[in-house]
């Protein structure tokens, strides 16, 4: 194992000692030990949520896929809004009796209790994917699945 | 904020205008029931002291408190977007499958939920 040579500094939290910053683009500062580890805590913690969050996100487009290989879909495309992210499922055929609907609306009750994203979900039979576009950014929409691709 | 008496009459209102609409304007039909079906989801949310103001904060609601609910109101919430916003009029229920897979079964459901819930209000307030 590689042993560590480069001086350590060690803040520690209960101390009121200042530390100097030296910032390119901030010119230079000074906390107490107590402030500095404050704010390295936090980016610490921002950090791995930005993690989670990314990890999250990516199970969740994993389990999408898989439920649009189960089910009867043409296609799956999300796309971010204000303040929501829409899914939009395209159905293989009209979905008679609303089953594919059905299971949808289940996954995102499923969706929501695992990861709480604000999610939209909408099904388009067959007869409407043309209409696609009235609900979707294409710049910003990602395909997830399409069972002819 | 309406009172539980003014959700019931919005909701039989915009049931008479599903009546109305049904065989002719099946996508629009589908509006009427959707907004009849808040309307008595509201009327019961009314008596657990809960008003919902907007359409996201009722959607949060119902996940979080009635998700036995989710599933017919949310066909219900989709078909009507689906009826107001799909390009070209490209909504493809037609008139048997408005009345057959929305009111008879989608929105009975959700009547079927909401005389529980209100059940349930009547008999904790007979305690």
């Amino acid at each position: 194992m590689e042993s560590r040579k480069e001086p350590m500094l060690h803040i520690s939290s209960g101390s009121s000692l200042p530390v100097k910053f030296s910032a390119d683009d901030f010119g230079v500062f000074i906390l107490t030990q107590s402030q500095a580890t404050a704010a390295a805590k936090r980016f610490v913690q921002g950090q791995d949520r930005e993690r989670e969050i990314g990890e999250d996100i990516a199970s969740w487009v994993y389990r999408l896929r898989r439920w649009c290989e189960d089910h009867r879909v043409a296609s799956c495309v999300v796309s971010p809004r204000m303040d929501d992210i829409m899914v939009l499922v395209t159905a293989r055929d009209e979905d008679r009796g609303g089953s594919l609907h059905d299971a949808m609306s289940e996954l995102d009750i499923e969706s929501f209790e695992k990861n709480g994203l604000r999610l939209s979900w909408l099904l388009l039979r067959a007869t409407e994917s043309d209409g696609l576009a009235a609900f979707i950014d294409p710049a910003t929409a990602r395909t997830i699945y399409r069972a002819d691709a | 904020m309406p009172t539980r008496k003014q959700h019931i009459a919005a909701a039989l209102r915009h049931l008479e205008a599903y009546r109305h609409l049904r065989h002719q304007f099946p996508d629009w039909a589908s509006v009427a029931l959707f907004y009849s079906a808040l309307h008595v989801v509201e009327a019961a949310f009314e008596a657990e002291g809960r008003h919902n103001n907007t359409h996201q904060q009722r959607e949060l609601y119902i996940k979080e408190r009635h998700r036995a609910l989710w599933q017919p109101y949310h066909r219900l919430q989709n078909e009507s977007m689906k009826a107001r916003y799909l390009q070209g009029g490209a909504f493809s229920l037609g008139a048997e499958g408005v009345e057959n897979e929305l009111r008879r079964q989608k929105f009975r459901q959700v009547h079927r939920y909401v005389r529980g819930l209100l059940a349930g209000a009547q008999g904790l307030k007979r305690e």
